[in-house]
């Protein structure tokens, strides 16, 4: 293993390497932060530019890109309310309300630590226990997926307070989109009346921007004022945040394991950890900009990349959408994923394993220098904003199927964003449902057909 | 435009870019496959980029419509697999599939029956002592299909247990779950947990001579049942320069990147064109009239309805909790 580690380590450290490792993390903090532009998608659109590079060089590459983006979704969640991948948007609900109270700058240094502490546990175990964590994944049932999902939607509700039958009506409205779509049990198209574009049921990303960044802006408008957020202080150490190191270490665990587990991923990871430090937490400021929430949501979104990566690394199974494609990549380079890649070319997986875990520093120097500049965001004019934000969510929501029908959607999540508001429904438990429901929903019907 | 090689054989066409339309999210099988391929062209071929675009969306259905929306100049070409054609047949759109033009297939994956290496089942005939669990991608889909005539051939029945992908069907079988994953035998390529049962191929393949083929088990109508990919184009697109595209994909496919590609993914070479695809396309159409008819549903297959009432009954309470303010 040490052989393996030093042949590894001599890739990530040649000046293609350093360089690999650099370009990755600003090309993924970039792509992240942009609504609509996912990690898997800023990875794609990488793997045709890879074809002339040494195969060591590209993954380093890859895996930069893929951990970054999952930080630099925290960034337009924080500032614009507009969260750049799906995996930032719990982070969307306590960060935006910091940034409204002029505490932005403390959300994205809180956002940045986190991601970098998290990111670095989640490359630790991929490199010390990817082999044994495999086998967990290979063990986790239909039961256990059931289990899992339940006790993240049970969190929301039983955490809720007095408000737990709005959260419980969000939760099911949020499960009921999730039901949109052809079912994979039966091949019958549900609730789609007739619409070809529903056939693959709703996606997150439209529901997420409408729902979360549109919602704000619309219900501006509505009040005929422009108070979108305010400039905040550029004077916090990011290195500050460590002192919530024990809650970084557990929302780290949680988003590593269920990493792990193919189906589940960086969503459902930051979900479950944020409601977990919500259940601990003893200030009651939770969905009023407690930096808790973002600490918890980046930290487990970030280590999840170093926990998708096992069963990817390990059994050739991707965890996420992004080991898709890098399982897709790996076959054009002429690797085969699992076992036989440790022994045949030893030196890719342990320059994958190296750049994961170097790519969380160079995160930590680039998001530094760039908090700087997002923090400016907030002091362009606001009306300027407002179209800014608008054009984002359009933007975001086309370019995940080059489609209009998305755009529409994200409009109408708007609009639904508003009805919720004027409710007091909470637009996260809606994202909640339609992330776990679907999960939950395929693994109690496994469960009826196996037992 | 073109490489010397082919530019005394005929006129390449596209001044910009030819532009290759995959129906589903990077990463995916045809996706990889279709990279591979652009990136042949572009480098031995064609002296316009090819580009890969990612249509995702309504099983196929999107980029179906969105190919036929476009000019039909012949710069646009649509990479397709069987599976594509089951869906799109299944969701009763046949009349959407006659307006392509099936230009070549040219990979040839042959189903197989993977089992856990620890499974009880030791040949195709322990199928049948019991009704056993089959794991696979979404039902409707041509690893579905292949299922049912398993099952019809052997006198059999046993339950489907679909995944969102067929990875996390191996997964399943991996784990004990289930018995039986149907897929192809790439699959089990880095796989210590799992071997293959049977294969569909006419003679036992090179890379795993060990293991049996249906054909050998005197199940001959299994024989052939494969998972294909390649590439169709409006039918409206001129004659000649279809002639053209038919001409420069029969070369991509005697490329040997593409059959060193092919042989790193256990899939078998092939090239079929012209009448002999048309009418490969047609029986599966056919085929999936039959082999689709409706399966008996349980209480929670209706699980969207009771998620709707659940939320009616949520409402309500709502509803009166405010009134009661």
């Amino acid at each position: 293993m040490i052989l393996n580690f030093l042949q590894g380590l001599e890739q990530v450290a040649s000046l293609y390497g350093v360089l690999a490792i650099i370009s990755g993390v600003i090309i993924g903090i970039f792509a992240g932060a942009i609504p609509g532009i996912s990690p898997s998608m800023a990875v794609a659109l990488l793997v045709p530019f890879s074809f002339g590079m040494d195969p060591a060089v590209a993954f380093i590459l890859f895996v930069a890109v893929y951990q970054a983006a999952n930080y630099g979704g925290s960034v337009t969640a924080i500032t614009i309310n507009a969260p750049g991948t799906a995996s930032a948007v719990v982070t969307a609900i306590e960060g935006y309300e910091m940034q409204k109270k002029g505490r932005g700058a403390e959300a994205l240094a809180a956002a940045l630590c986190s991601s970098v502490v998290g990111g670095i546990i989640g490359a630790l175990v991929l490199m010390l226990f990817a082999i044994p964590s495999a086998s967990f994944a290979v063990k986790f049932g239909p039961l256990h997926y059931f289990l899992l999902t339940t006790f993240g939607i049970l969190t929301v509700i039983v955490f809720a307070g007095n408000k737990k039958t709005e959260a419980t009506s969000a939760v099911l409205l949020g499960m009921l989109f999730a039901t949109v779509g052809m079912d994979n049990f039966t091949g019958v198209p549900r609730f789609t009346f007739g619409i070809d574009d529903l056939l693959d049921g709703i996606d997150l990303i439209p529901a997420m921007i409408g729902l979360f960044a549109l919602a704000e802006v619309f219900d501006m408008l509505k009040r005929g004022r422009i108070d979108l957020p305010q400039a905040s202080a550029t004077t916090v150490r990011i290195l500050d945040y460590l002192k919530y190191k024990g809650l970084q270490l557990k929302s780290a665990i949680i988003g590593t394991i269920i990493g792990v587990l193919p189906g589940a991923g960086a969503t459902v990871a930051s979900f479950i950890s944020y409601n977990e430090a919500k259940r601990k937490n003893k200030n009651g400021n939770f969905s009023s900009g407690e930096v808790e929430g973002i600490i918890a949501s980046e930290a487990a979104n970030s280590a999840s990349v170093g926990g998708a990566l096992i069963p990817l690394m390990a059994l050739g199974i991707p965890g996420s959408a992004t080991d898709a494609v890098l399982l897709g990549a790996l076959t054009l380079h002429g690797l085969v994923a699992g076992p036989a890649l440790f022994s045949k070319s030893p030196e890719i997986v342990y320059s994958i394993f190296i750049s994961v875990l170097l790519a969380n520093f160079v995160i930590l120097f680039v998001g530094k220098a760039l908090n700087k500049l997002w923090v400016k965001i907030t002091g362009i004019n606001q009306k300027v904003l407002a179209v800014l934000i608008i054009f984002l969510c359009i933007f975001g929501s086309y370019s995940l199927h080059n489609s209009g029908f998305d755009v529409y959607l994200c409009f109408a999540f708007g609009l639904l964003g508003i009805i919720l508001k004027k409710y007091d429904l909470p637009a996260a438990a809606l994202i909640l449902g339609l992330v776990l429901g679907g999960i939950m929903e395929a693994n109690f019907r496994r469960m009826i057909i196996l037992y | 435009m073109l490489s010397p090689a082919l530019l005394t054989a005929e006129q390449f066409y596209c001044n910009k870019s030819l532009k290759i339309i995959v129906y589903i999210k990077p990463g995916g099988l045809i996706d990889v496959s279709a990279r591979k391929i652009a990136k042949i062209l572009e480098d031995e071929y064609l002296d316009v980029p090819v580009v890969i675009e990612n249509y995702p969306g309504a099983v196929g259905l999107k980029s179906l419509h969105y190919h036929l929306r476009q000019k039909p100049d012949g710069c646009q070409l649509m990479a397709i697999t069987n599976s594509f054609i089951s869906q799109i047949a299944g969701l009763g759109e046949k009349e959407l599939l006659n307006k392509l033009h099936y230009l070549a297939m040219f990979a040839r994956d042959y189903e197989a029956l993977i089992i856990n290496k620890n499974s009880e089942v030791k040949s195709v005939q322990d199928l049948k002592l019991k009704e056993l669990i089959w794991s696979g991608p979404a039902a409707g889909g041509t690893d579905h299909l292949f299922a049912k005539k398993v099952w019809q051939a052997l006198g059999t029945t046993a339950k489907w247990l679909p995944y969102s992908s067929g990875k996390q069907g191996m997964l399943a079988v991996a784990g004990g779950y289930a018995d039986v994953y149907v897929g192809n035998p790439g699959d089990v390529l880095g796989f210590q947990q799992l071997k293959i049962l049977n294969v569909a191929a006419e003679k036992r393949l090179k890379e795993f001579p060990d293991v049996r083929t249906f054909k050998e088990e005197g199940l001959n109508s299994l024989t052939g049942e494969v998972l294909w990919r390649g590439f169709a184009i409006n039918k409206k697109v001129p004659k000649e320069k279809i002639k053209v595209l038919e001409k420069l994909l029969a070369r991509v496919a005697k490329h040997p990147d593409w059959l060193n590609y092919l042989k790193t993914m256990s899939v078998e070479p092939a090239l079929i064109t012209g009448s002999s695809l048309q009418d490969m396309i047609d029986r599966q159409i056919q085929e999936e009239g039959k082999l689709n008819t409706t399966e008996q549903y349980s209480l929670a297959d209706y699980w969207h309805y009771f998620v709707l009432f659940a939320l009616i009954l949520s409402l309500l309470k709502l509803l009166l909790k405010r009134g009661a303010r």
